[in-house]
């Protein structure tokens, strides 16, 4: 019997495998790295676990991303494009600007685009969300987003930006050797920027003090409607305190927490603030126990995709003449 | 006898000092004395101060961890909080490295490296897998710090990486122990599995630092490290990287 194929088959044969070929290339897992929209052992290798669970990653927060565009959407908790940190348990402190001051032409910084993600809270008003340090103990936090954060080249000349964590604010169990970090510019520092979106975990009683000017620009008619004095109006809506025209705001107040009467005024009010809004930061005393940058474009996994690619990455916090230092206490 | 002539007595021993100060300073490195070596290189025993024009570090993070000291850690040692800097892999614009003794009668001496090509364009001088032991950073120009890519800030210092996505990953490259132990924390929570917390750090895909000087507590360099025109220099008196720095003189 002939083993031998005929032309007619021989070309099947070939056509058949070249068919396989492109088939199968389909198929196979692209080179690329695979996008971490879910947690993956890849871009989070480390452990953070509790004992008890078979997940290794148990103890890790799920941080949805801001979505691109103008509108105060993010992605899903459950299934968007996150981040997936192990939290320190340390709170970061920035602070700029004269906390009490009231001078409204003293301007520390500029923010642009500035969201709050309210969508799914779980605990303060439900407008934050529980989050889990790395052993033990939670926050109630706030989400905000910005499209970046500006600091003023003379914002020196009534408080410059610092950067701080102390190990001792993270709940036990914490450092042997309590320690501070302190990163301080002597001047402005910039965080976003082109192509960036910057994502913050507040508490909700951070605060910025913003023009009062801002206030009644963004909801003149509705202050008038509620046909309140203006130191009411202050009183209402200034719930970390003001002086003169200078207006501090706290974070859980820009997400919008209302109980009922004049706060869901207050609500309405300051949804605009919290919707995209451009303003002037007299100053600003922002604890936060997380911050992350990405690409405008929230379909890309910061893990794999940071905003400009991997090999020229945009500018995502720019510090300059800067001093970092670590002291123990 | 001339009152300008070498004092070989005093020059010996100055070598001599200088010669052991150099041996605690560079404590290993991996080969020869050549411009590049593998794969370990470690710098300890205390603090040194260094400087550069730029450092370019891919995959980079900066975390808080504990070192213990080299002096204290015969007799149980104290522990000393740093500022952690790991990279996977950078590239600098000149190097100096220098550690200043005062040794008795003969007052103080500079132990100095520098490496570098003298071209202000040219990163010229690469190390993979480094971590810095850092208590003091200075970044004296604009950008200064500039953090690249995807930022995070407030992630415990076990949760830093310096090489992800990339088997296999540097084990916990900051140091810091995950489970409980007395040296590194105060107590013991989550079942022992303390986590990193109270240990908090900074991760960037890219950290570019210009025009940049510190105090220097131990470095290691686990990858390959090159070098050009590596001087090891001992110097009369305060001559160190940082002095030199602070009056506005980088390598590069």
């Amino acid at each position: 019997m002939s083993h031998e194929l005929t032309v007619g088959k021989q070309r099947l044969v070939v056509i058949t495998a070249i068919a396989l070929l492109v088939m199968s290339s389909a198929l196979w897992p692209s080179a690329d790295r695979a996008e971490a929209n879910s947690q993956n052992d890849s871009y989070q290798p480390f452990r953070c676990d509790q004992p008890g669970s078979t997940d290794a990653q148990q103890r890790r927060q799920v941080v949805p991303l801001k979505n691109s565009g103008d509108n105060g959407s993010f992605q899903s908790r459950l299934f968007g494009t996150r981040m997936f940190p192990c939290l320190s348990g340390t709170r970061w402190v920035l602070t700029a600007g004269e906390p009490n001051g009231s001078s409204t032409t003293n301007v520390a910084a500029d923010v642009r685009g500035i969201y709050t993600n309210n969508s799914d809270g779980n605990c303060d008003s439900n407008k934050g969300f529980t989050y889990y340090h790395a052993a033990t103990g939670s926050m109630c936090l706030f989400q905000i987003a910005f499209s970046d954060l500006v600091f003023r080249n003379n914002v020196a000349s009534f408080g410059a930006p610092v950067l701080s964590a102390r190990s001792t604010t993270a709940p036990a169990p914490t450092a042997k050797v309590p320690h501070t970090l302190r990163i301080a510019p002597d001047g402005p520092f910039t965080v976003g920027g082109p192509g960036v979106k910057t994502n913050l975990l507040t508490t909700g009683d951070s605060w910025v003090a913003i023009p009062w000017r801002t206030v009644t620009n963004l909801a003149g008619l509705l202050i008038i409607a509620a046909g309140l004095t203006t130191t009411s109006q202050k009183n209402t809506i200034c719930t970390a305190g003001w002086n003169g025209d200078s207006c501090r705001m706290k974070i859980r107040t820009l997400a919008g927490d209302g109980t009922g009467g004049w706060n869901d005024l207050v609500t309405a009010i300051l949804s605009g603030l919290a919707a995209g809004g451009d303003y002037n930061i007299l100053a600003a005393n922002l604890e936060f126990y997380y911050l992350f940058t990405h690409d405008n474009d929230a379909s890309k996994d910061p893990y794999v995709h940071p905003p400009g690619g991997s090999t020229n990455p945009l500018d995502s916090i720019q510090l300059p003449n800067t001093t970092i230092t670590v002291t123990a206490g | 006898m001339s009152t300008y002539g070498t004092r070989w007595r005093r020059m010996v021993a100055a070598t001599t000092v200088g010669l052991g100060l150099l041996a605690g300073m560079v404590a290993t490195m991996g080969s020869s004395a050549s411009a590049v070596f593998s794969p370990t290189l470690t710098i300890n025993n205390g603090s040194s101060t260094f400087s550069s024009t730029n450092i370019h570090a891919a995959d980079a993070a900066f975390g808080t961890s504990l070192v213990q000291t080299q002096a204290a850690a015969s007799s149980g040692g104290d522990w000393t909080p740093v500022l952690r800097a790991g990279f996977a892999s950078a590239t600098m614009n000149g190097f100096c490295l220098s550690r200043v003794e005062e040794v008795g009668p003969l007052g103080s001496y500079t132990i100095r490296l520098t490496s570098g090509d003298d071209d202000p364009a040219t990163n010229e001088i690469s190390a993979e897998m480094a971590v810095f032991d850092i208590t003091r950073l200075r970044a004296a120009a604009a950008p200064g710090v500039n953090l690249q890519g995807t930022a995070q800030i407030g992630l415990a210092s076990t949760d830093l990486t310096t090489n992800p996505g990339r088997a296999p990953y540097a084990a916990n490259p900051m140091g810091v122990p995950q489970e409980f132990d007395s040296n590194w924390y105060q107590s013991s929570g989550n079942g022992g599995h303390n986590n990193g917390q109270g240990f908090t750090g900074i991760d960037a895909t890219v950290a570019d630092l210009n025009s940049v000087y510190g105090d220097v507590r131990q470095a290691q360099i686990e990858g390959q490290v090159t070098l050009p025109n590596l001087e090891i220099e001992l110097l009369p008196g305060d001559q160190s990287c940082k002095a030199a720095a602070q009056a506005g003189t980088f390598p590069n």
